[in-house]
């Protein structure tokens, strides 16, 4: 006994050393020269039917690649020529606006091929072509509001999403939690639901400091022509006033699309794209995930999807 | 086939002649003390000045002339030579027991061995002593046999602390790793940090990069050969180490003095490091070797040998209030089971067999369990993802010693593969509602199954190992069939000068998707299928051998071409995670290698001071249809140099300082060249870096060295041994991996100074991570 305690003290200073020693890992910035990238488009615009309150028109971002330590910011190109076609026929010329992009006044609808070229001098032309899929309906959505408290003593709100997946074809969905009902205020959520944990975007548990990613993309493979409810725990809105903590007033929009193939690769290859970008001190950095792009000649997405949604109001509510 | 048969008939009508009126001497070499069996030891009858060696359970056969009154000589460097006149010896085959201690004429000992290095039928095979890779340096203090192959030429790491073997060229999972005949699928621990072999266990290490005989086969760039200690025959004893990663302990002794022995070595981390260093996961992991044997007669021994080994990785959140209890717990295991029961048999002097019955079990599992309990609910949810390879094997292997000129090996081996590539568990339990399971398997059996024949002839103007191997592989209806002819031949230009020429083809029907994405990396094993080919190699090699100084000094100069075929990897950005069914579509197949290399290996093998010097030329690259463009990039253990020098002395009888340095150029690496940025109103994802040509970039040159004592002491009880090493003594700043990193620039929110502080992106910079500066250890072991 008396010698497993000298052993154990043992390793403990041995361990103390190697903390001392090991806490240093070296970063040192590497020069390297790399070639003029050639020049492309980058194009992006997803696009879905009207529906309120997500009102989005028509809308095409262009913009160009660059070398990639180059430090000039990357600008909107506003002088491309950008066509719209409607199942292979001319239907418009889109407008650029400063704030959106090329734009249209009109509204695409689900099951309708949409594609379009962008002429830009010095480019290659690009072209593409996406369709919306058919709206998959939410059968069930509940909100916990405060459903717990984590290891750091944040409150955490759980959701569930119940929705019937039509069978005899591959789906693809995506769940997003929006605050305020905007896209940017979307929050990070957790789930352990095997038809999203399977899927090799979703960063592993053991993964230190994996950021969750705001949307939950997955397909319908393992519950394919079935109903199925995806739970999910986000960390609301919360403050710690005077000591105590209150999760505060909040306005919380739920958006369940059902997206296109295109879309899912697309969002999918940039969240693993992304992930992998990192670096972990156990396992090193991932091999580069390159993103995925529908778009000939060029990068970027064009894309469709239809989209479900449900909204809550979260009251002030103190929670410790 | 019927070309080999006529090949098999002449071999054995032109040898017939020499085998007429002969006289059989055959018996086992032991290890007086512990009778473990001597590996190599060296036989030699000095009227016939016929030579030969022990093979892997210490058998040996020889065959003098009827008339011969002469002497044979028995003899293993680092013990005593055993002297026997050839009228003492029976018709039995006869147990030698050689003493530890230096020999009376250690230089003649030496001479023999250097006689045999350059004589042998082996090209690109390095042998290593387990005593001497305990002496070497080492991190953590974890005597490591894999580091210390990595050291020798042709063999690549792939990466700083990395347990990876990249045998010219070719990718880890083209390595047979035999731990006792039986393949391992996963041989590291600790994110690669540390392979799975515990030196204290292991007897005898052989690696074949080339000239593969042909009893082995079933995978295509090398065999690791590892043979597990049979257990002190005579007396109990052990020994264990206290180290900083982990902690081991080994025991062995008789089970039946004389006719059964065992040991037991295990190894486990104690320090929980990850936990201790509060970074939100537990880190565990143990291996344990244990080994049987019975010795029934002179004729046949029975030898049972056990290992397990797992690593583990969990993250758990608990949490209890008043109104709900919560427990969830995520955690991902790996690791191997093996089983071996191998039977020993010697039908006559003549005829050894060995026959083992194998199980070996690789399994890499994710695990999930949470638990929900409030005054009115509770709810439970357990899954299990697991993925692996499980086989079945039967194998024999016979070595017909014919006479002094001409030997033969020929057996037979099946395999059954059970291809585990996703299989699912799951279980929910809500109060109220029905409970659900789950189970969805995705077993694939195949089987594999092959026969072989060598057969080894010795001319006075040069030796062959002229072999083929026949292999099969059944899977549903697809079945596939392959031939593979080797081909060693030796032309010796004097007693210690020799030429050395190898040909091998090698077909590998398992395949391995390795995932390295977020986290944990993923090793998934696959099947050859309709769609996806077996693996291919052609490598042709030739060499110089020379042994000189008395025999002390063994040199080679090797070069080989090798080629490879329906490589297989996964297409840009797919990954088997979300897509086991359709895994087919993911991967790109009907890949295409090739490797060329020089490689230079000068050992000092007795003496106070032993070591080596190795240097490898070398080149390896992949062609994929759909990657790069077609174009073919180098392969990720590229390096044009890599070379090492490791020095062992025994300053005094206690004290062995020892000191490694290697130094490669810098390994391949794929970076961004140009980038995209696009606004979907989510700042993290919006940028998009675009790769350039895969491996289009080279890491810094690697360089490094490593110094180690031991310090030894006889204690009443026994031995101890404290080992210092200082890892990275001139603290060189090696790449363990480069990334790119965005810096951030905070600035006042408006030109005024008021508004606060806002963080904007700046500059994108390339970084090169490095793993271990200057970084001390030391270990503390025992013997009794």
């Amino acid at each position: 006994m008396k010698n497993w305690k000298i052993k154990i003290k043992l390793q403990l200073i041995a361990f103390a050393l190697l903390s001392f020693f090991s806490c240093n890992f070296y970063e040192t910035e590497m020069p390297i020269d790399l070639p003029a990238p050639k020049p492309k488009l980058v194009v992006h615009s997803t696009f879905t039917p009207f529906t309120p309150p997500s009102v989005k028109n028509f809308a095409v971002l262009v913009s160009q690649n660059t070398e990639v330590f180059d430090t000039l910011k990357v600008a909107p190109i506003p002088d491309a020529t950008v066509r719209l076609f409607v199942d292979g026929q001319l239907k418009l010329f889109m407008k650029y606006d400063k704030i959106s992009g090329y734009m249209a006044d009109f509204f695409p609808k689900a099951g309708i091929e949409y594609s379009i070229s962008v002429e830009k001098e010095g480019f290659e032309t690009v072209t593409t072509k996406g369709t919306i899929p058919s709206k998959v309906a939410i059968k069930n959505c509940e909100l916990t509001p405060f459903a717990g408290l984590d290891n750091d003593n944040h409150a955490f709100s759980r959701l569930s999403v119940t929705f019937a997946d039509p069978a005899d074809q591959t789906n693809y969905y995506e769940i997003m939690v929006l605050g305020y009902g905007q896209e940017k205020d979307k929050y990070r959520l957790t789930t352990n639901d095997k038809i999203i944990t399977s899927e090799s975007y979703y960063p592993s548990p053991v993964l230190m400091d994996a950021d969750l990613p705001k949307r939950l993309l997955f397909s319908d493979r393992l519950i394919n022509g079935k109903s199925h409810t995806v739970e999910m725990t986000f960390h609301a809105n919360q403050a710690l006033i005077r000591g105590k903590l209150y999760m505060t007033p909040n306005y919380l929009f739920i958006a369940f699309r059902s997206v296109s193939k295109d879309y899912y690769l697309y969002y999918t290859s940039l969240l693993k794209h992304s992930y992998n970008r990192r670096s972990d001190m156990l396992f090193g950095i991932a091999e580069p995930s390159p993103v995925y792009t529908n778009i000939q000649n060029g990068y970027g997405l064009f894309a469709g999807y239809a989209e479900d949604n449900r909204s809550f109001w979260i009251d002030s509510l103190k929670v410790r | 086939m019927k070309q080999l048969i006529i090949f098999h008939i002449i071999c054995l009508m032109a040898f017939a002649a020499n085998a007429q009126n002969k006289r059989i001497i055959s018996g086992f070499v032991f290890d007086d003390q512990t009778r473990e069996p001597l590996i190599g030891a060296h036989i030699f009858e000095n009227h016939s000045r016929i030579t030969v060696l022990s093979n892997e359970f210490g058998f040996f056969s020889l065959s003098v002339p009827e008339t011969s009154a002469g002497i044979f000589t028995v003899s293993f460097i680092g013990y005593q030579p055993e002297t026997i006149a050839l009228n003492q010896v029976a018709k039995e085959p006869k147990t030698i027991y050689l003493k530890p201690g230096l020999a009376i004429d250690e230089v003649e000992v030496s001479v023999r061995k250097s006689v045999d290095f350059v004589q042998k039928k082996e090209v690109g095979t390095v042998k290593l002593d387990p005593k001497q890779v305990r002496n070497m340096p080492n991190l953590f203090g974890e005597v490591d046999l894999i580091k210390a192959l990595q050291l020798t030429p042709g063999i690549q790491s792939g990466g700083e602390r990395k347990s990876n073997l990249y045998v010219r060229g070719g990718s880890p999972d083209q390595n047979l790793m035999l731990l006792d005949d039986v393949p391992l699928y996963y041989v590291a621990h600790f994110g690669g940090f540390l392979s799975v072999f515990n030196n204290d266990a292991i007897s005898d290490v052989t690696m074949i990069k080339g000239g593969f005989p042909a009893r082995y086969g079933t995978r295509l760039s090398s065999v690791l050969d590892i043979r597990m200690k049979n257990g002190n025959m005579q007396k109990i004893s052990g020994q264990g180490t206290i180290g900083l990663l982990s902690s081991k302990i080994s025991l062995e002794g008789p089970v039946i003095k004389g006719k059964s022995s065992f040991i037991v070595s295990a190894r486990k981390n104690i320090i929980p490091i990850l936990k201790m260093a509060d970074a939100g996961i537990s880190y565990n992991f143990y291996d344990i070797n244990a080994k049987l044997n019975y010795t029934f007669s002179e004729n046949d021994r029975i030898f049972f040998s056990f290992y397990n080994g797992d690593d583990h990785v969990g993250v758990r959140n608990k949490e209890k209030t008043d109104k709900i209890k919560l427990v969830n717990d995520k955690s991902t295991r790996w690791g191997n089971l093996l089983l071996a029961l191998r039977w020993n048999h010697l039908f006559s002097g003549k005829l050894f067999s060995n026959t083992t019955l194998s199980f070996t079990d690789y399994k890499y599992r994710n695990l999930y369990s949470y638990q929900y309990q409030n005054d009115s609910l509770k709810k439970e949810t357990r899954s299990k993802i697991t993925t692996g390879i499980r086989d079945f094997s039967l194998k024999s292997d016979f070595t017909w010693y014919y006479s002094p000129n001409y030997e033969m090996r020929f057996g037979f081996a099946s395999i059954v593969h059970s291809f585990i590539p996703n299989n699912e568990h799951y279980h929910q339990s809500i109060t109220g509602k029905a409970s659900v399971d789950s189970t969805y398997l995705s077993n694939i059996n195949a089987t594999e199954a092959s026969i072989y024949s060598e057969n080894n002839f010795n001319l006075k103007w040069m030796s062959a190992n002229i072999g083929v191997r026949v292999s099969g592989y059944l899977l549903k209806e697809q079945a596939y069939y392959s031939l593979e002819p080797r081909l060693v031949l030796n032309f010796p230009i004097t007693g210690n000068l020799a030429l050395k020429y190898s040909f091998s083809k090698m077909n590998q029907y398992v395949h391995l998707l390795s995932y390295s994405g977020i986290g944990m990396p993923s090793d998934y094993w696959m099947p050859t299928t309709k769609n996806v080919l077996p693996e291919t190699s052609y490598q042709n090699s030739f060499g110089i051998y020379y042994g000189f100084g008395e025999g002390k000094y063994e040199a080679s100069l090797e070069s080989y071409y090798k080629t490879m075929n329906h490589l297989i990897a996964f297409r840009p950005g797919e990954s088997l995670t979300g897509n086991l069914s359709d895994w087919e579509k993911t991967v790109e197949s009907n890949g295409k290698g090739k490797s060329m290399g020089l490689e230079f290996f000068l050992q000092k093998l007795t003496g106070k001071t032993t070591g080596w010097v190795g240097a490898t030329f070398s080149r390896a690259e992949r062609t994929f249809k759909e990657l790069n463009q077609g174009k073919s990039f180098p392969f990720s253990s590229d390096r044009l140099f890599d070379g090492s020098l490791v020095v062992n002395h025994e300053i005094r009888k206690n004290i062995v300082v020892s000191a490694t340095w290697n130094y490669g150029t810098g390994y391949p690496v794929t970076v961004a060249t140009e980038r995209y940025v696009f606004n979907d109103n989510e700042h993290y994802n919006s940028e998009v870096y675009v790769y350039g040509e895969i491996n289009g970039y080279r890491m810094r040159d690697f360089h490094r060295l490593d110094l180690g004592v031991n310090f030894t002491k006889q204690k009443k009880w026994g031995e101890r041994t404290w080992t210092i090493s200082i890892f990275n003594v001139y603290n060189r700043k090696n790449p363990y991996f480069l990334y790119m990193e965005r810096e951030t620039i905070f600035k006042r929110q408006d030109q005024n100074g008021g508004g606060g502080i806002k963080a904007v992106p700046g500059d994108l910079h390339l970084y090169q991570k490095s793993l271990f500066p200057f970084f001390p250890s030391f270990a503390y072991s025992f013997k009794f």
